[in-house]
């Protein structure tokens, strides 16, 4: 993808809190920002103002609250640079595929899931809990690297990299999520 | 879409008002209010109390009690004083069934929940509620000699929308305009916030009668933004003594039959539970039987709850990113908090002790004030916000019954989201949209909060369709849906209410009817509530048979047109509400076949259930 194509897609969310398109950003003054915005605009805050005023100030801090979420957490933050640059991995008429060896592996540790659901071992579901963490945020920084390389006027194969990255990454997302109820299962 | 998120009028001004905030508990209720920039809870019962205990007493007589005196006709009348009905709230018939020793009759057959009483109709959970912020509102006003008609009312953080939505209505049905449904956790850190100016990240662990909740916020700069939420919408005290009194049964070895044994034995396990905060052990005595309880015993029987609390903790940690060493202080909120039992439990779940430094029992209620006296616009707009979340996902139903989520839990208020949905089958013309709320990645498995029917779409090869549905949350949590099919435009908008809520009507009738029943007469009110159903049942019957006259014969309609006009002449001569009522049966039994072939008519389709097939 070219910067051509990317300043012409939708970069709302950074020029919502002023700041350029980047993988790296400070978090601190993200968080500084969304909340001086949000004194601005929150209906709360405008509890004078007319009808219409305050319409119009839900619908900014509902989309200034979803910049934010999207902003402030890294993994959502790097899915939307890609979208910006051409990739949209939401778009289920196109999937990309994760590497055969990484959905391999995948079976495997969703078959060592159920087993310890099943047979209730606590301990073995926090084990795989810590890994599938681990593992998810190894990916995620191999995905913000090849973003930093691609992003701007770099190779076009690095979005590519990324984009490959960032769907493993969802891959462990879904397992953790997996975990997650299993474990609330075992507490009740 | 966005006039469905019930923005006020803004405010001309007017008499003085206050607004107050309200804690509507599941044990007990309380009414606060800001008076010279301080949080004050107001009082609420007899004898000064400030707490008014969350019983509804209904007499043969059909006189309603409220509080303390309930509260002591409970032993004599257990069947007729109703007690913890936040736990019904928004819930389905089919969700009651762990309340095995509770001593509630609920009304038989099919529809919403309703409580069997004596002196009346049965009463939904929504009306007893209502009972309960009318007495507040009524106190209030006394107290502050001012009329009182706005109202914050807190609702548990973990509620999921049908309960706030009942929680909703009750307000209405008190006659108080209800400026925000509050999270409990958020209303105790605001409290807690303004009162210590502490900055950070706090948690507060909140445990009361019948639901707990965790949240976590960040204070900063008047801003206080809930960071994430979980919790359990039933899990409390009333839980910890149901679990006592079983295993007292079981270490007795005997059956309780009597509503009446049930309620001593209940009540001999909340003085044991509440006893053994202050003492290490108690003797409980039932009937014959007598046993030498320890604080060991306690927490040996209500440990499993610990597993589930653990859980909630752990996960909002987990999705407010933080670690429990990022943890400022743990503010205790809820009557059960002074267990000691809960108390070591917060220690070992967060490695420090949890702080009580503002009264558990008042704090909540104290912080619907203070937003209660921001939203009401009393105080110049000011540098302080609360930023809530929603507590649970909420997304559609898709191919196979899996579900999309539009919006994930801890999403900050108000939230917007969309998602474009396509057609899977050539020339499809329709398309359900299923909403549904929770974590699991199955719909059957999270729960149902609307089915509709999206109609009109134009024939098209599947895939091409292009249908649009988007989800609003208000500040209240409460969601709106809309869908449209972008090619043509159609468009359909929905407010989601439970199949078991309110609608607005209904709760206008019964508004009605209550201004009646300020006079506390039974006979007046019955028959006032009879003229209203009459007169209701008249105006719609014209209504239709004009608009319907095709789904009737000339014979059929001649008969109806008599039969109305019968009960008409009843209405304005009858002095019996027994009377007006076999008369409004009767009508309804005769107009039965009309109104179901005008239901066929497909009219009002739009809300019905489709198996999800065409999607």
């Amino acid at each position: 993808m070219d910067a051509e194509k990317a300043s012409a897609a939708d970069t709302s969310f950074f020029e919502l809190f002023q700041i350029e398109p980047s993988v790296d950003i400070h978090l601190p003054s993200l968080e500084a920002t969304y909340h001086r915005l949000s004194l601005k605009l929150h209906p709360d805050c405008n509890t004078h103002a007319d009808l219409k005023t305050r319409l119009h100030s839900l619908e900014q801090t509902a989309q200034l609250n979803r910049a934010y979420a999207t902003l402030s957490n890294p993994q959502r933050r790097a899915l939307y640079l890609l979208k910006i640059y051409g990739i949209n991995l939401e778009d289920s008429q196109n999937p990309l595929q994760a590497p055969l060896s990484f959905l391999n592996h995948m079976l495997e540790l969703r078959e060592q899931l159920q087993q310890a659901s099943l047979s209730r071992q606590t301990d073995k579901l926090e084990n795989l809990e810590r890994f599938a963490t681990e593992a998810m945020e190894k990916k995620l920084e191999l995905g913000c690297q090849c973003l930093r390389d691609g992003l701007g006027h770099g190779p076009p194969e690095k979005l590519q990299q990324a984009a490959l990255h960032l769907v493993c990454v969802r891959y462990w997302q879904r397992f953790l999520e997996d975990v997650e109820c299993f474990q609330e299962e075992l507490s009740s | 879409m966005s006039e469905l998120l019930q923005i006020r009028e803004p405010k001309k001004p007017s008499p003085p008002t206050q607004a107050v905030g309200i804690d509507l508990g599941t044990t007990h209720s309380l009414v606060a209010t800001v008076a010279q920039g301080q949080p004050t809870c107001l009082v609420a019962d007899e004898e000064d109390a400030l707490l008014l205990p969350s019983v509804v007493h209904y007499s043969a007589n059909g006189s309603v009690v409220v509080g303390k005196y309930a509260k002591q006709l409970a032993s004599q009348f257990p069947e007729d004083t109703l007690s913890s009905v936040k736990r019904f709230m928004g819930k389905n018939r089919s969700d009651v069934d762990a309340m095995q020793l509770k001593t509630y009759r609920l009304a038989p057959g099919e529809g919403p929940l309703a409580f069997q009483v004596s002196g009346g109709p049965a009463v939904s959970p929504v009306e007893v509620s209502a009972e309960i912020l009318r007495i507040l509102k009524q106190r209030a006003c006394a107290a502050l000699s001012s009329k009182i008609t706005q109202a914050v009312i807190t609702v548990p953080a973990y509620f999921d929308n049908a309960q706030r939505q009942a929680t909703q209505d009750a307000g209405k049905l008190a006659g108080l305009e209800v400026l925000r449904l509050l999270n409990e956790p958020t209303a105790a850190a605001l409290a807690y916030g303004l009162q210590s100016k502490k900055q950070g990240c706090f948690v507060v662990f909140d445990l009361g009668g019948g639901t707990f909740d965790i949240s976590i916020l960040k204070l900063k700069e008047g801003i206080f933004e809930v960071k994430a939420t979980a919790g359990d919408s039933a899990l409390g005290g009333d839980d910890f003594d149901l679990s006592i009194a079983q295993a007292l049964l079981q270490k007795w070895d005997i059956e309780v039959p009597t509503p009446f044994q049930k309620y001593v034995l209940l009540e001999a396990a909340r003085q044991l539970k509440e006893r053994l905060s202050h003492e290490t052990k108690v003797e409980i005595r039932f009937e014959a039987h007598v046993a030498e309880i320890t604080r060991e015993d306690l927490r040996q029987w209500i440990a499993p709850f610990f597993k589930r609390i653990h859980f909630a903790c752990k996960r909002a940690l987990k999705d407010a990113g933080l670690a429990k060493e990022d943890i400022q202080a743990i503010v205790l909120v809820g009557g059960s908090t002074r267990m000691p039992c809960v108390q070591s439990w917060v220690e070992e779940i967060f490695g420090k002790p949890g702080l009580a430094e503002v009264d558990p029992e008042k704090v909540v209620a104290m912080g619907a004030a203070i937003q209660a006296q921001l939203l009401c616009g009393a105080t110049k707009d000011s540098e302080l916000l609360l930023l809530d979340v929603i507590p649970l996902s909420l997304g559609l139903e898709t191919m196979g019954g899996m579900v999309e989520k539009l919006l994930l839990r801890n999403s900050t208020l108000p939230a917007k989201a969309t998602q474009l949905f396509t057609t899977f089958q050539d020339g499809q013309s329709g398309m359900d949209i299923h909403v549904v709320q929770g974590e699991r990645e199955m719909a059957k498995d999270c729960r149902s909060l609307a089915k509709f029917h999206l109609k009109g779409i134009p024939p098209m090869a599947a895939g091409l369709a292009r249908v649009e549905v988007g989800f609003s949350v208000d500040a209240n949590g409460l969601l709106s849906v809309e869908a449209h099919e972008l090619a043509t435009g159609i468009q359909q908008r929905v407010v989601v209410q439970p199949s078991h809520g309110l609608s607005e009507e209904d709760i206008e009738q019964m508004l009605k009817a209550s201004i009646r029943h300020a006079q506390e007469d039974i006979f007046s009110r019955l028959l006032a509530e009879q003229q209203m159903e009459a007169k209701r049942m008249l105006a719609e019957l014209s209504k239709q048979m004009g608009e319907h006259s095709e789904c009737l014969s000339v014979e059929e309609a001649s008969a109806l047109s008599e039969a109305a006009k019968q009960l008409e002449t009843l209405l304005e001569t009858t002095q019996e509400a027994a009377k007006l009522r076999n008369a409004i049966l009767a009508l309804d039994n005769q107009a039965k076949n009309f109104t179901e072939r005008i239901m066929n008519s497909s009219i009002n389709s739009v809300l019905q259930g489709h198996s999800m097939s065409e999607f």
